[in-house]
């Protein structure tokens, strides 16, 4: 053992550089695949800690002929329906849309403020999800002034006190609820959020036209539960739910809770979403870079034997078994592994220091994931055994005299086998480059394209506190000179991909139109153009009662409507270019700007969003401020949420840009490791052809011939390779850009220069390498032999 | 052809310093065959060496056709080799992933000789070895003696005026030997010079003269034929 040591010891001296490189790709491709599984690891158990979490459903409504899904319903049809089968153990309710408030607590006597969601539930909540009290039980929710609240939240209000029985203020009210339970916080993988629940009120027990309710149940039999529907169908009125002629087109499915992660495309889902074919890319690239790295390792020692294979045959002939010295070998390579494997370890806990651990959903920390890294730890083990098995028996493959005669060289098997691993790595680096480059494009794309309208300089302000008119606030608000404009709407415009639905009724067409209610500038501060028709007017907000639309593109081409026409909503008063009022994810369907008369809602604005246009250079701190006093003015409780548009926008693609740069930076990761694994390759292969390299130059060939002629070779492996990987990213991107409705093109110079970026690097590494070679004295190798 | 004039070449260590060549003195003429012989480390490779041009002398003077070699730079004593001397090496030095034909063809792709006119050269030369039917394959598929033949129309392919030989038939059997020195002769009788290291005296004697090394220096020199100057173009 001690002489194969010093043996490598030697070695490692002599090639520092690719030792060093191959111990640090080994580490980081360890480390890589481990950061890759605890995400992995995050989005397949999403929801996966409730007990039975495989008999749980969430309920959608389905119609087949305008091709929609939502997931909200009446309370009435969803309590008649969970009642209707014996299948189901438990059904409940939730609030489809969770509701943002502020309230404050009174401690000694003093007011604390918070801002908090309400998620309201009926009290089989916690027969059909798993919730774990730490403090009173589920009865909590029997009493319609109880709420039941997270650990984490109740350390927040009131530290390590018992948070049974205290009252939580809604602040302009004066109303109280009181804290009735106190649950353990629910894992960041759930679609439950870690929130304020409260009991659903009584009085919407019956009532049929407020369809906002989620519904999830319990089943006994999961193999049945597409029965279920059929079955109730035939006993229930569907028509007492719609109007008559959609009875018939009334459906409902069933979506496993832990698939609901993955669904898209359903309406009023507000859930947190992750893409299988992501995550399947990233799990691939996990894969790629353990291989690529073992590759690499294995590459390395098959290329440093022509200098360990004399020591190890001198062995033989003193009477060393070669099964024994096989096995040292083999045994060196998995040592060499698992001490790759603790780099990793530090690797990790370093990368969980960096703000690039934010792109992580899952907990980073070992004590989290001791489960990964003791399967990591296995295949570590049985990567070192393997990538030690070809090298142990190469090594000790030669007849001893041979090889003490000095008369042998590299087979060409075994070239040709380390050049088909070269091409494992450069068509796997290809596609990686190409496939990265894409998400980069795309992420660029989302980020970056315009949505067609203007967002710069751009500040919004939730004021749903603020009971003032929208004028006098936005008066007061201009008054400072740094403020271009002020405006307002019912939410934020491009954040998500569902806003009310409303049925526009002309004569027998029926338009199903997304409706987005703004202040009568809004399309004049956000520069959106009215191409036909007119914009909005102040008359039209202050003095007239009837509700105004502005239709886009796709809505005008369903059934060509006219300018002025008269629906059973209101009137069309203009036509705009189709603007990405939803996020990339969705395609643009019908939508409407529409003016709502002030006349018509009492008591309150009903527009709770302002969008504040700054002008260039102002100075933000100052804007920001007056903003704030601004406010204060109008409710002394309103608690400051200013936010930049542009920033609110990139959150809602978090999770999409989180996985996609994670893939673009394992990509590059797994890129560097090749090339590393390349290099390497480079060094070896002119070191073994040194001689030959030798004999050329004494034949007359010059150091540029012989540059030449190395790059050749490489250059044409690098084509065939190219001419593989280029259709395979091809697949994967085109596969992988189905995910979006509006996606990046497929630009052709992705590909060129994919292929010149690795072909630089590797034409500078055969030219430095063999330049040395090249320009060393012959004398020196041609007697080697 | 060649005179060589207080040759001196040292190696030198961080330790030790080498006197492989210790003021060496020789002339030899064109046409001529020499052998040179002497123990093991007596600095006959490294005189070799300095011949073909592959090393440098550290001191004295190497006149090769009233050139004075040691003050040309790399690239010139490149061009200079490759057109004008031919080499056999004791272990064939033959390249193993190129044919027979290739690996002959090599020294005329570096003189810059058209493809036309390579295939003509190298069958010539191939034939005048004996290896034309052997010419597609590699040279691990050949045996020791066709190596060395291949090795030595590689050598003959560009028709040089000096070929040098370290121990050509030192990896061959009796047999295979005489073959190579047969080959050797033919082309000394046809013109070209050699000068050949050796430690067979057998092989000597086929020599016009053999140079006796000790130290870095001639030593004795035993003239066994006399040399015939042939006319040009004969």
């Amino acid at each position: 053992m001690k002489p194969i040591i010093r043996n490598l010891i030697s070695v490692s001296r002599r090639f520092k550089l690719a030792t060093t490189l191959n111990i640090l790709g080994l580490s980081i491709a360890f480390a890589s695949f481990v950061i890759i599984m605890i995400q992995l690891d995050y989005d397949y158990n999403f929801d996966k800690f409730h007990k039975d979490y495989d008999k749980i459903f969430r309920v959608e409504r389905r119609s087949t002929s305008s091709d929609w899904k939502n997931v909200v319903h009446s309370r009435p049809f969803a309590e008649r329906f969970m009642a209707s089968s014996p299948n189901i153990i438990a059904g409940t309710i939730i609030g489809g849309l969770p509701y943002d408030f502020v309230f404050h607590t009174e401690i000694n006597g003093g007011r604390n403020f918070y801002e908090g969601r309400v998620i309201m539930i009926a009290p089989e909540f916690t027969d059909v999800f798993t919730v774990d009290f730490v403090e009173g039980s589920d009865d909590a929710l029997n009493a319609p002034d109880n709420v039941i609240i997270p650990l984490s939240l109740s350390q927040k209000l009131f530290g390590k006190e018992s948070a049974i029985g205290k009252q939580l203020f809604v602040s302009q009210d004066s109303i109280s609820v009181t804290v009735g339970a106190v649950f353990r916080d629910f894992p960041s993988n759930s679609i439950l959020e870690n929130c304020i629940y409260s009991p659903i009120p009584p009085e919407t027990v019956e009532n049929w036209s407020n369809a906002s309710w989620g519904m999830y149940i319990r089943v006994n039999d999961p193999a049945n539960v597409s029965t279920m529907f059929e079955n109730f169908a035939r006993n229930f009125d569907l028509s007492s739910v719609v109007g008559g002629h959609w009875a018939d087109d009334f459906f409902l499915d069933f979506t496993p809770l832990a698939d609901v992660h993955y669904i898209k495309g359903v309406d009023f889902d507000y859930t947190p979403k992750s893409s299988k074919q992501t995550l399947i890319i990233l799990l691939s690239i996990a894969i790629v870079i353990i291989v690529i790295a073992a590759i690499n390792f294995t590459n390395f020692s098959t290329a440093i034997a022509p200098m360990r294979i004399k020591n190890i045959n001198t062995q033989l002939v003193l009477g060393a078994r070669r099964k024994t010295l096989r096995s040292v070998i083999l045994s060196e390579a998995v040592i060499f592994s698992f001490l790759s494997f603790l780099i990793a370890i530090l690797l990790v806990y370093i990368f969980n220091k960096t703000p690039m651990a934010r792109l992580v959903d899952g907990d980073l920390s070992f004590k989290a994931n001791y489960p990964i890294l003791a399967g990591t730890a296995f295949i570590v083990l049985l990567a070192g055994f393997f990538v030690g098995l070809y090298p142990s028996r190469y090594i000790t493959s030669f007849p001893p005299a041979l090889v003490l005669n000095g008369n042998f060289g590299l087979s060409p098997k075994g070239r040709k086998l380390r050049n088909t691993m070269m091409g494992i790595q450069f068509i796997a680096s290809f596609a990686l480059i190409i496939g990265a480059s894409f998400m980069y494009l795309q992420n660029q794309f989302m980020q970056k394209s315009p949505l067609g309208y203007n967002k710069d300089n751009l500040l919004t302000v939730d004021i749903k506190t603020i009971t003032v008119s929208r004028d006098a606030l936005a008066n007061q608000l201009k008054s400072y000179s740094g403020i271009q404009d002020v405006t307002f709407g019912a939410s934020l415009l491009s954040t998500s991909d569902m806003y009310s639905q409303t049925p526009l009724t002309y004569k027998e067409d029926v338009l199903w139109t997304q409706v987005f209610w703004v202040y009568h500038d809004f399309l004049k501060v956000m520069d959106i153009e009215v191409t036909e028709g007119r914009d909005f007017r102040r008359d039209d907000f202050y003095s007239s009662n009837e509700l105004l639309f502005i239709l886009n593109e796709a809505a005008r081409k369903q059934y060509n409507w006219e300018l002025n026409t008269i629906t059973t909503y209101g009137e069309i008063i203009g036509f705009m270019p189709d603007i990405k009022y939803a996020s990339f994810r969705s395609e643009v369907r019908p939508m409407a700007f529409a003016a709502i008369p002030d006349t018509m809602i009492a008591g309150r604005p009903h527009l709770n969003t302002a969008y504040i246009k700054l002008k260039a250079g102002t100075n933000l701190r100052d804007a920001v401020s007056h903003i704030n006093t601004t406010l204060y003015e109008f409710d002394e409780n309103y608690i400051s949420n200013i936010r930049f548009f542009d920033e609110t926008l990139q959150k809602l693609y978090e999770k999409e840009l989180a996985l996609n740069s994670l893939i673009i930076l394992f990509s590059l990761i797994s890129i560097f490791i090749s090339i590393v694994g390349v290099f390497g390759l480079v060094v070896f292969d002119s070191e073994c052809r040194r001689k030959e390299i030798g004999i050329r130059k004494v034949l007359g060939a010059s150091v540029t011939n012989i540059v030449i002629m190395f790059n050749k070779a490489y250059l044409k492996t690098l084509i065939v390779c190219f001419v593989i990987a280029a259709p395979l990213a091809w697949y994967a991107v085109t596969r992988w850009l189905e995910n979006f409705v509006f996606r990046t093109p497929l630009h052709w110079w992705v590909y060129f220069l994919a292929f010149v970026f690795i072909g630089i690097i590797t034409v500078c590494t055969v030219t430095f390498q063999n330049w040395r070679a090249a320009t060393s004295n012959p004398v020196d190798v041609i007697k080697s032999e | 052809m060649i005179k060589i004039t207080d040759l001196e070449k040292i190696y030198r260590t961080e330790e030790v310093e080498t006197l492989a060549l210790n003021k060496m003195c020789l002339e030899i003429h064109e046409n001529e065959f020499v052998a040179i012989m002497g123990p093991s480390g007596c600095g006959k490779s490294t005189l070799l060496n300095i011949l073909g041009m592959l090393d440098e002398p550290s001191a004295g003077s190497f006149l090769f056709n009233g050139v004075e070699i040691s003050k040309l730079n790399e690239r010139k004593r490149s061009d200079l080799r490759k057109s004008n001397i031919g080499f056999v090496f004791q272990s064939f030095n033959l390249i193993d992933e190129l044919t027979v034909f290739e690996n002959v063809e090599l020294p005329l792709i570096y003189n810059n000789v058209k493809a036309s006119d390579r295939k003509q050269l190298v069958g010539n030369a191939l034939e005048q070895v004996q290896m034309m039917h052997r010419r597609n394959h590699f040279p691990s598929q050949l045996s020791g003696g066709q190596q060395q033949r291949t090795a030595v129309a590689r050598a003959v392919v560009n028709s040089p005026k000096l070929i040098l030989a370290d121990e050509p038939t030192g990896n061959l059997d009796s047999q295979n030997g005489s073959e190579v020195m047969e080959m050797l002769i033919q082309l000394n009788e046809k013109g070209t010079t050699i000068v050949m290291v050796t430690h067979s005296v057998h092989d000597s004697r086929y020599a016009h003269r053999i140079v006796h090394m000790l130290d870095g220096k001639t030593v004795t020199e035993n003239f066994l034929k006399e040399l015939v100057y042939l006319a040009p173009n004969s």
